[in-house]
């Protein structure tokens, strides 16, 4: 689930771009939604860089907040069955459409993920399509954002000065307007008798949410599990049962011996340890 | 060369000084120099524990992170395993002429790599981490005894009659040794199964999953279940004598390329951990 700051999704099937949900899951239940108040590219503490650290609300079906942290690795948040961990972080565009009369019609964040491989140092995660009143596609609209460069590598940040590339391309897929936009420009739309507008360049953050009732009990299992390996190993079950047989001639010592690991030298001990009793037996003694 | 260096050169050369009065003692069956030879252990171990000490307080923490750092503790507990249970059973010492040269050629070839600080990142900073390593380095430390009982094993019984007999004649009998050798392989096992549960339960902390099939994971299931052969092999088929002390021996070998061989020869996550230059 990718969120820009500021941005709440509901957790539902729509708000995932992977999504991996059992048989039996049911959404229907699901009544939350998850909201990125803050990213700090940089998050250090206790003298460690936590790396990008988004700061993440899980909401309830009213609104409220249930539980709000920063998430960064071995810190990840947990609600119920709920954990969210941070996979990753990219930049966002926050593009308004206008009409020529300076009215706000619509307003869309696109995602936008950093890449080393890309001329401006990222890429689009999706398009934004633009219908008209009767729901045909007029454009499909993608941005990225020009990065700063320290050296030869792009510095994976919002940059000193924001702006946004933005290409816009007719249904058959043909980019039709390609034009770099800073924060509070307007791009004219051909044909559309409106324009586009860089509203904000801030981050985003990629989320794993994982939803699984049966951590606690597969935990519970491990226990158990290590427990009884730990028992075999330190147990060592030695059963010895010794009988007196007197017979009309003599009298016979029966021993008998489980051995529950069947060790040699556990063996070897008791047969020692009856041979000293024995001995001792003939010697008179009473022990 | 700081104090942290030279100690633990002075306990690389009480290693190795120890690995050849073991041959010396053994070969010769002069028991005073066996028994001699796990004194200079036990010196050597000190003097291994008093450097690791150093760098512990002066990094802040333990040694989990880097070549140098991971094979050291490593060594530290295969050593202290074997000095342990010598000097509870001295009829054992002789079994350093295995234990002893692993020490030796594993802290050697820690003292000739790069003893480069890793620092802890944030996918490291878990308490999980010291669980984690520590029953790696405890798993290891039990196969490694195991290892030298079953060593000791096979010289005596591939030499029945000749020369080895008599000379690991103070060595306690094939049944007990046999023993030991299951024993130490039980309590490996169990350490080994410890080392991969806190594994996977710290990887979803880190990583965000539990398993993710990383070289590491898979050939700690690989020893693990090895391991699970050679006790399933004991206890339900009955198996004895050589062919099962020849069992004990190759497994070792195999946790050993687990835990250091494979982040050298695989681009692994885990990498980061054993400080071969790659990011986490």
């Amino acid at each position: 689930m990718g969120v820009a700051v500021g941005q709440t999704k509901v957790d539902a099937p729509r708000s995932y771009g992977v999504i991996s949900a059992g048989p039996l899951y049911d959404w229907s239940r699901v009544q939350r939604s998850i909201r990125v108040d803050a990213l700090e590219p940089d998050f250090v503490s206790d003298g460690i860089d936590r790396g990008p650290t988004p700061t993440v609300s899980l909401l309830d079906g009213a609104g409220n907040v249930i539980v709000k942290q920063r998430v960064y690795p071995n810190m990840t948040l947990k609600s119920g069955s709920l954990t969210i961990y941070p996979v990753t972080f990219g930049l966002s565009t926050t593009l308004a459409t206008v009409t020529t009369a300076g009215v706000e019609t619509g307003r869309a964040t696109l995602l936008v993920d950093f890449s080393e491989e890309a001329t401006s140092g990222t890429t689009p995660v999706y398009h934004l399509s633009l219908t008209d009143k009767a729901g045909n596609l007029r454009y499909a609209i993608s941005a990225t954002v020009p990065l700063d460069r320290r050296g030869d590598l792009f510095v994976q940040a919002v940059p000193a000065q924001p702006t946004a590339r933005v290409v816009v391309s007719s249904p058959d897929g043909k980019p039709v307007l390609i034009d770099t936009i800073a924060l509070g420009e307007k791009i004219a739309l051909p044909d559309a008798g409106g324009s586009l507008r860089l509203d904000g360049v801030g981050y985003y953050a990629r989320l794993q949410v994982v939803d699984d009732w049966s951590i606690p009990l597969l935990y519970a299992v491990l226990f158990v599990a290590l427990a009884g390996l730990t028992l075999v190993v330190v147990a060592r079950q030695q059963i010895v049962l010794v009988t007196v047989v007197e017979g009309p001639e003599n009298v016979r010592l029966v021993a008998r011996v489980r051995l529950w690991r069947n060790s040699s030298s556990s063996r070897s001990e008791i047969e020692a340890e009856l041979a000293r009793a024995l001995c001792a037996d003939e010697m008179g003694s009473t022990t | 060369m700081t104090l942290e260096i030279v100690l633990m050169w002075v306990a690389l050369t009480f290693y190795a000084a120890a690995t050849a009065m073991y041959g010396i003692g053994v070969t010769f069956s002069k028991d005073r120099v066996t028994g001699r030879a796990l004194l200079v252990s036990t010196a050597g171990l000190a003097f291994q524990v008093a450097s690791l000490g150093i760098r512990w307080e002066r990094l802040g923490h333990g040694p989990y992170l880097g070549f140098y750092e991971v094979v050291n503790a490593l060594v530290l507990c295969a050593a202290a395993f074997f000095i342990i249970v010598a000097w509870r059973n001295p009829r054992l010492s002789a079994a350093g002429i295995a234990v002893m040269p692993i020490t030796v050629l594993l802290l050697g070839g820690a003292m000739l790599s790069s003893k480069a600080e890793v620092e802890i990142t944030a996918k490291l900073a878990s308490y999980w981490l010291f669980i984690h390593v520590a029953f790696a380095n405890l798993a290891f430390g039990a196969f490694a005894v195991s290892f030298g009982c079953a060593v000791a094993y096979v010289i005596r019984h591939r030499s029945a009659g000749g020369k080895w007999v008599k000379r690991l004649e103070k060595l306690p009998a094939q049944d007990v040794l046999e023993n030991l050798t299951v024993r130490f392989v039980l309590v490996g096992f169990l350490f080994w199964a410890i080392m991969i549960a806190t594994g996977a339960i710290w990887a979803n902390e880190a990583w965000g999953s539990y398993w993710s099939w990383d070289p590491i994971e898979t050939w700690s299931l690989i020893v693990w279940l090895i391991y699970a052969v050679y006790l399933h092999v004991r206890f339900t088929l009955k198996w004895h004598g050589e062919r099962l002390a020849w069992f004990a021996i190759p497994a070792m070998a195999l946790a050993l390329f687990a835990l250091i061989g494979i982040p050298l020869a695989f681009n692994t996550p885990h990498a980061g951990i054993g400080g071969y230059g790659k990011d986490l």
